[in-house]
């Protein structure tokens, strides 16, 4: 019994992990801007594809192939921001909402041309596959590394949100943005570059996804809720808020998959509602 | 002089909501489509019930303000209420079917509005959307009264009034669906030009100074959202009623996300916005969807990204927009 | 007798209190001005007695009624209106559309969804009146967001007055307005019924003496001084404050 209690939580600790990844860049520039990006999933997506290209095609290894997916991918998505997102930080809701929508299927569509429907497959290294062995108890190496992973850029993406100088920007701008540009932050190179970040890290959760998830070209539409759940349970623009609500989403939404394979996904969007009627502004947010 | 202007706009308030003769453009074209496409009826059906579902979600996105992504679980509602009524209960005369179907739909829309409506922004995106999912969850789960994956079927409804009998060819559905749809939107005209019509837009334009006119908001959102939602729920019921069948997907985040397209792209907070996008999405997937379903779905997404950069009030802003040039 | 009542008003965000326990009073056909240097909380305080903010401690009364847990539009129905320092216009909507939501708002018509709108005649013809009454009748067809500055707040006036207030709070009617204009408005006021009762949030003195029999300064959430216009203009503490902020610039 306490063994599949620790499996449950094992596995949804590396989910968690891998949505915490994906989601806190969408959480911060959502807090920064205000503007509802729901093809942020994309840009996971585009890192997954990316990774199998780059080990498949290139035989990179898979580490490196990581990295550089993810700066792609975060360089890539400056010029989007630039020249698609820019033009709408000032227009109705509805409007931020159609145009992400619209990337999101041009990207589905790409994708799906360029690659086929299938998820993508990949040739993990040899040293990520197989069980490690944590002394109580043995676990799959490339859950266990990606937990590892995980609370290291946790690690460091705290660091850099609540003891520098850029993070600490970046919080004032969060709060007040108008306030934080009287006092001469540049917010929108701030913007710019929090983007670039955000999408850079989504494409390597991307690429650990296609182990981890399967990636599909219908994966930007798929996970997408699961990305805002963590941002408007966790609060926007709060990394300690989204590493939260990741965490309970991926350990009730594993836990309910387990324990009912057929209606499983029903707990974590009952636990969405229940929360946000209580508490509308995410666990870290400010009322 | 001033007294022109107010004399003016004395007569631009009695004139509000007069018909006008390039409204019933619509209507002839729309008898018109039944003697030059006879062949396309079945599509015709379907494109009109799909105008329905647009034009309840108008109601509360385009005059309310009120922005949903759940708006198909009134539309999926409605659609097994029907279907329900005629596959276990064995009723099967349709009207009275349809009747359910919205007062289902509008019951159900009341209970998630008085909850819902009392959050704004983000979190009632949010809301709207993981209602919207729970409630195809619970359906999925409930196969065994809804048919799950597998679909409802047995749906049989009765010949319309008793005499008109249904054909392979959809015409008598065209008919009925298109007298449907004709009362619903004689109400919603009635609704938008009406003193709390009027006080909608106000509360879409400006929420602040509506309170402080002391309009009671979060009641008025209530009911047009109740009133939107039974719209929905008869758009549902005819869906199931004409395709007597119904499966899961009348009430999918995917459906949820088309009427918005569908409404974006005729026009917002424009009544005759919702038939456009209606007829122009219905027809243009029917002809390329089935062609190049990738390309069908990076055509819309495109359209999108350039509705949304260049004509945000859809066709039929542009349209107004062109035709106002036009005259000058 | 008082229409309008304030107990020990208290507002806090966390460590910034913005109104210190206020105790005012407003009567029947009272002019009353409330001054302060910028940041003492006025705006807060028109707030606080409408109800679109709630406050941490005390009461709001009015008719002798404790209204603190009324909101916004029941103090409206109540007869307690304000105006915005900021216009809040319906911008799409003509300036008689905009004065006929109010006066619908007013008369319970605007709840009413089957009657067409142009079939109010009573509703139109009410609001063209007060646009003759405000000399608004030049712009009456022209969209708000294409009206003058000037003109925009003489609107603000107007949807304000189309409520038929018992209290009226008005946030720094004038500022920005041409003299002409801030006189005509002044004029509406005092045309009102002798029973109104009026207070007016203002910077320009000669409006406040002119207009005002009593006035009360606000600095820093606190009331500080009360009394009759020309009484304040030669009190020591207020000249302090106001001198202060101008050493400033």
């Amino acid at each position: 019994m306490t063994d599949v209690v620790i499996s449950i939580v094992f596995d949804g600790l590396a989910y968690a992990m891998l949505l915490f990844v994906i989601s806190v860049g969408l959480s911060v520039t959502m807090g920064l801007m205000g503007f509802i990006n729901l093809a942020h999933g994309a840009f996971a997506m585009a890192g997954g594809y990316a990774v199998t290209s780059l080990t498949g095609g290139l035989g990179l290894p898979y580490p490196l192939a990581l990295l550089a997916a993810a700066v792609i991918v975060g360089v890539a998505s400056v010029p989007v921001e630039r020249l698609l997102y820019a033009r709408v930080y000032a227009a109705r809701e509805l409007d931020q909402v159609m145009l992400t929508i619209g990337l999101v299927f041009m990207a589905i569509a790409g994708f799906t041309f360029f690659y086929g429907p299938s998820p993508q497959t990949l040739q993990l290294p040899s040293y990520l596959t197989g069980q490690i062995d944590l002394g109580f108890r043995s676990f799959p190496t490339f859950r266990a590394v990606v937990i590892g992973i995980g609370l290291v850029l946790i690690a460091v993406l705290w660091f850099g949100f609540e003891r520098t100088g850029f993070g600490a920007r970046i919080r004032a701008a969060v709060d007040n943005r108008t306030m934080a540009q009287v006092v001469g932050i540049d917010v929108d190179r701030l913007f710019m570059i929090t983007f670039a970040v955000g999408s850079g890290l989504a494409a390597l959760g991307g690429g650990v996804a296609v182990e981890m998830l399967g990636v599909s070209p219908v994966f930007a539409a798929q996970y997408l809720v699961y990305f805002l759940i963590v941002v408007a349970v966790g609060g926007l623009g709060s990394i300690k808020g989204a590493f939260f609500a990741a965490l309970v989403l991926g350990i009730v939404d594993n836990a309910g998959k387990y324990l009912w394979p057929d209606g499983g996904a029903f707990f974590i969007y009952a636990l969405t509602l229940a929360l946000l009627l209580v508490r509308p502004q995410g666990l870290a947010g400010r009322s | 002089m001033s007294g022109d202007a107010l004399a003016a706009a004395k007569a631009r308030a009695a004139g509000f909501g007069r018909w006008h003769p390039a409204e019933a453009l619509v209507w002839i074209a729309a008898i018109a489509a039944y003697f030059v496409f006879p062949g396309y009826m079945a599509l015709g059906a379907q494109a009109l019930i799909l105008v329905l579902f647009a034009l309840s979600l108008d109601l509360i996105l385009g005059y309310a303000g009120i922005v949903s992504l759940g708006h198909a679980a009134y539309f999926g509602i409605g659609a097994y209420a029907a279907g329900m009524l005629s596959a276990h209960l064995g009723w099967h005369e349709p009207i009275s079917g349809l009747l359910v179907a919205g007062a289902v739909a509008a019951a159900y829309g009341f209970l998630t509005g008085v909850v819902l409506l009392r959050y704004h922004g983000l979190t009632l995106l949010m809301l709207t959307l993981v209602a919207a999912i729970l409630l195809y969850e619970a359906a999925n789960a409930w196969s065994d009264v809804t048919g799950g994956f597998d679909g409802l079927l047995g749906i049989t409804p009765a010949p319309l009034f008793g005499t008109f009998e249904y054909d392979l060819w959809g015409r008598t559905h065209y008919w009925y669906v298109l007298a449907v749809l004709f009362i619903c939107f004689l109400g919603a005209r009635r609704l938008v030009y009406s003193p709390f019509g009027r006080a909608l837009v106000g509360l879409r334009e400006n929420t602040r100074r509506m309170h402080a006119l002391g309009a009671p908001v979060y009641w008025r959102q209530v009911q047009i959202y109740t009133i939107a939602c039974a719209m929905a729920g008869i758009a549902g019921g005819l869906f199931a009623q004409t395709n007597a069948f119904v499966t899961l997907d009348a009430m999918s985040f995917l459906r949820s996300g088309t009427v918005i397209i569908v409404l974006i792209l005729g026009g917002v907070g424009r009544l005759y916005g919702a038939f456009i996008g209606g007829v122009v999405y219905a027809v243009l997937e029917d002809e390329l969807a089935k062609a190049s379903p990738e390309f069908w779905e990076f055509g819309i997404g495109l359209v999108l990204v350039c509705l949304v950069l260049f004509a945000r009030d859809g066709i039929a802003g542009v349209a107004v927009r062109l035709w106002q040039r036009w005259r000058r | 007798m008082s229409l309008l009542a304030t107990h020990a008003l208290y507002k806090s965000f966390g460590q910034l209190v913005v109104a210190d326990g206020i105790d005012f009073e407003l009567g029947p056909g009272d002019r009353h001005a409330l001054i302060g240097p910028n940041g003492a909380g006025k705006t807060t305080f028109v707030n606080l007695l409408t109800g679109a903010l709630a406050p941490s401690d005390g009461r709001v009364m009015l008719d002798g009624r404790d209204i603190t847990r009324l909101g916004e539009a029941q103090r409206v129905k109540r007869g307690l209106v304000r105006t915005f320092q900021i216009n809040q216009l319906f911008a799409g909507l003509t300036v008689l559309e905009n004065v006929a939501l109010a006066v619908a708002e007013r008369r319970g018509a605007a709840s009413v969804f089957w009657t067409p709108l142009r079939r109010r005649a009573d509703l139109i013809d009410e609001a063209a009146d007060l646009l003759v009454q405000l000399d608004l009748t030049a712009v009456a067809d022209t969209a708000v967001a294409a009206v003058p500055y000037g003109l925009q707040r003489m609107l603000e006036l107007a949807l304000a007055l189309a409520l038929k207030p018992r209290v009226l709070l008005l946030d720094e009617p004038t500022a920005g307005v041409p003299s002409a204009e801030s006189h005509r408005m002044l004029e509406a006021v005092e045309a009102l019924g002798q029973d109104l009762a009026v207070l007016i949030i203002e910077h320009d003195m000669d409006v406040v003496f002119r207009f005002a029999s009593a006035v009360t300064v606000l600095v820093g959430g606190k009331v500080l001084v009360q009394g009759a216009p020309d009484e304040i203009a030669r009190n020591a503490d207020v000249r302090a404050v106001y001198l202060a902020e101008s050493r400033d610039d």
